[in-house]
């Protein structure tokens, strides 16, 4: 912790220059998301408040116009997200908090089938299943779905690695970017993820392995407002699941 | 669930007289344009035993939700000449308001009698030297706002000739727990209510025609399913958990039939149902999406967002699912309708050409389109207020998702409160002074 706080004084004092601290405050918050995003909230609760208290601090000064205290709580928050992130997710595979029941089935699930704790790299929209590496994620065009030939790649390799692992089930999860209203954006995503679906059954996964739904811009990876959030944000998931 | 509210009407009017409905009218809320009447509020006489507090609290609720109106310019009380004037007519100078460029005037009184408050208000038409209204408001000094609101929409009334909105309730979501939940507010930000409390994700709420009911999509049971919140009983019951999405239900204003966009069968579509959710017939048949239904409101069209031509458009259709008509074709992204309670206009959020969204109205046949927002970020999620003379948004003008009002010509933006959390998905409904409390 004292390694971290050196750090970070010496780059403010080698910077030291009164512009808020945009970028540094962004990281934060997406490092904040992302420890949300794996369970940290419910997984390491004390870690993850105390990570968000430093984000929020960090705004809060940055508004007040106290640019360098803001950036120095950014990038503490920020460490401090990562940490509560890779802790949750720890815990999560050891099942040792929470739903113990579906955190030991799932956790059994997994090892049963040889997918280890550091496969897991985050968890299902309302905090059930886990999203795993071996699982890629597919991207779409703005109010799309259709699936590109990048997309169609990745969903043969999640197929071919569907079909080696015949116990797993999985929901196909469908996001879009916020732009357009709740509505259009809840029918846009159950698209992407029946279009996935779809897509995995011509490649031979049985349809009642798959399950679909919809989070239109409700649940974002990046809590971004631009391009580059825009097209993280347009995705389906694939979420182990053990119902 | 079940730590609920129930909600009873406060204030009680006793009637002292009222304006001739029918008289003169000052404001004309139906013209292009409206010109603002300059009108003077004076502080509320006190009477003794009163708390300074809540009559000065009295004042400036009102005085607030008459600018707010966007129908009065309040004049500031730095300017007024008179200093010891009476209530009623003859016992104050006319020519001291006229003189200040006052046209019209608010006088008041504050009498506390045990708990409750009682309010005499008086509005002048200072010009004409005429009194257009007298009127005496008792209620529970607690619930003071409820006396203002009161006050307030007999003051538009009076130069207008249709009530105003003062008190009438808005419903939102926001995430300012973590999680989307639904909250309600009322038109000036005030008495801001939490209704659901399960953690998920809980979206676009919509308040039944006489605002009983406020109907919402949640993932309460993890899939975004439709519910109803009685808001007598507390009670939330279950509208349609079909498989796929159950969202966008629009309540008919004439019958007992909902519209909603249900995709069980594969592809969302719009279906009639009844309130317990049973399909009366399927509306819309095409495999694209087909979303946001509004009733028109003779209940005899549907207004809805479908993408068969390739980006999201509106289009109307008869009640029956037949006479489909395209109405928007300028840009690539129109969503969001709402059917004016007039019937001759049609709002929704458009994505403009430099890739911001932007509110507009347009004819129900597609005609005399009109912009309402522009260059102040994005603008999406309009709905009409119960009256059709506002018009409801979300807007990231300052910087984050907050909600707004504007008079239904674009005139007289504002922001209906300040938060430092996101706010959307707006709803109006029309019920005034009630109150939603949690037990």
């Amino acid at each position: 912790m004292n390694k971290i706080f050196i750090v970070v004084i010496s780059i403010v004092m080698l910077t030291g220059c009164p512009k808020p601290p945009l970028q540094e405050i962004a990281d934060a918050k997406a490092a904040l998301e992302s420890a949300r995003i794996a369970g940290a909230q419910t997984y390491a609760p004390k870690e993850y408040s105390s990570a968000e208290g430093y984000v929020k601090k960090a705004q809060d000064d940055s508004d007040n116009r106290q640019y360098n205290d803001a950036k120095v709580e950014a990038l503490t928050g920020k460490q401090l997200a990562e940490a509560a992130k890779q802790l949750a997710l720890a815990r999560q595979t050891k099942g040792t908090a929470g739903n113990e029941g579906e955190q030991s089935t799932t956790t059994s699930l997994l090892s049963g089938i040889g997918i280890t704790e550091s496969s897991i790299i985050g968890r299902g929209s309302l905090g059930e299943g886990v999203i795993i590496k071996q699982l890629k994620r597919i991207s779409f065009a703005f109010d799309d779905y259709s699936l590109s030939n990048d997309a169609q790649t990745i969903l043969i390799e999640n197929a071919k690695w569907l079909s080696s692992n015949p116990g797993i089930k999985i929901q196909i999860e469908g996001h879009c970017d916020e732009r357009g209203s709740e509505e259009y954006n809840l029918a846009l995503g159950e698209k992407r993820a029946n279009a996935a679906k779809d897509y995995l059954k011509q490649l031979g996964v049985a349809s009642d392995r798959m399950s679909v739904i919809s989070y239109g811009k409700e649940r974002p990876l990046n809590p971004g407002h631009d391009e580059k959030a825009w097209a993280e944000n347009r995705r389906d998931e694939f979420v182990v699941v053990t119902r | 669930m079940k730590k609920w509210l129930r909600y009873f009407a406060i204030v009680l009017f006793l009637g002292l007289g009222a304006a001739k409905a029918g008289a003169k009218v000052y404001i004309d809320i139906d013209a292009p344009t409206i010109q603002r009447l300059p009108v003077a509020v004076t502080m509320p006489v006190a009477g003794p035993g009163s708390d300074l507090e809540n009559v000065k609290h009295l004042y400036n609720i009102i005085t607030s939700a008459l600018d707010a109106s966007g129908y009065f310019v309040v004049l500031n009380p730095a300017m007024f000449i008179e200093k010891n004037g009476g209530l009623l007519l003859g016992q104050f100078n006319l020519k001291d308001w006229t003189d200040i460029g006052a046209e019209g005037l608010l006088k008041m009184s504050y009498t506390a009698q045990g708990n409750n408050a009682v309010v005499k208000a008086y509005t002048y038409d200072v010009v004409q030297g005429k009194s257009l209204m007298s009127k005496q408001y008792t209620g529970n000094i607690s619930d003071i706002r409820y006396i203002a609101n009161s006050i307030v929409n007999d003051v538009v009334y009076a130069f207008t000739g249709h009530k105003g909105l003062a008190g009438s309730k808005i419903a939102f979501v926001s995430k300012r727990t973590g999680t989307e939940e639904i909250y309600a507010m009322d038109l000036d930000g005030s008495n801001m209510v939490r209704l659901t409390y399960n953690k998920t994700i809980n979206l676009t709420p919509v308040w039944s025609p006489d605002g009983t009911r406020l109907m919402f999509t949640s993932y309460m049971h993890k899939n975004p399913d439709l519910y109803m919140l009685n808001l007598q009983t507390g009670r939330i019951t279950t509208v349609s958990a079909r498989k796929g999405l159950n969202i966008s239900p629009s309540f008919s204003p004439v019958g007992t039939e909902l519209a909603v966009s249900l995709s069980f069968k594969g592809s969302p579509e719009i279906y009639l149902t009844n309130f317990q959710g049973r399909i009366l017939k399927q509306l819309t048949n095409t495999p694209g999406i087909n979303v946001s239904p509004s009733f028109s409101p003779d209940g005899k069209n549907i207004a809805f967002v479908s993408n068969r031509a390739g980006g999201p458009q509106i289009y109307t259709m008869k009640t029956d699912g037949s006479d489909v008509q395209r109405i928007t074709f300028k840009g690539d992204y129109n969503a969001s309708c709402d059917w004016s309670p007039a019937g001759n206009r049609i709002v929704f959020s458009g994505m403009s050409e430099d890739g911001t969204f932007d509110i507009y109205t347009v004819a129900p046949d597609g005609s005399n389109l009109v912009r309402l927002t522009q260059n102040q970020g994005d603008n999406t999620s309009p709905r009409w207020s119960p009256d059709g003379y506002y018009i409801i948004f979300v807007s990231t003008r300052d910087g984050h998702q907050q909600i707004y009002v504007m008079n239904a010509n674009g005139s007289n933006q504002h922001r209906i409160i300040s938060t430092d959390y996101d706010m959307s998905s707006p709803s109006w409904t029309g019920r005034l002074n009630f109150k939603i409390t949690i037990k």
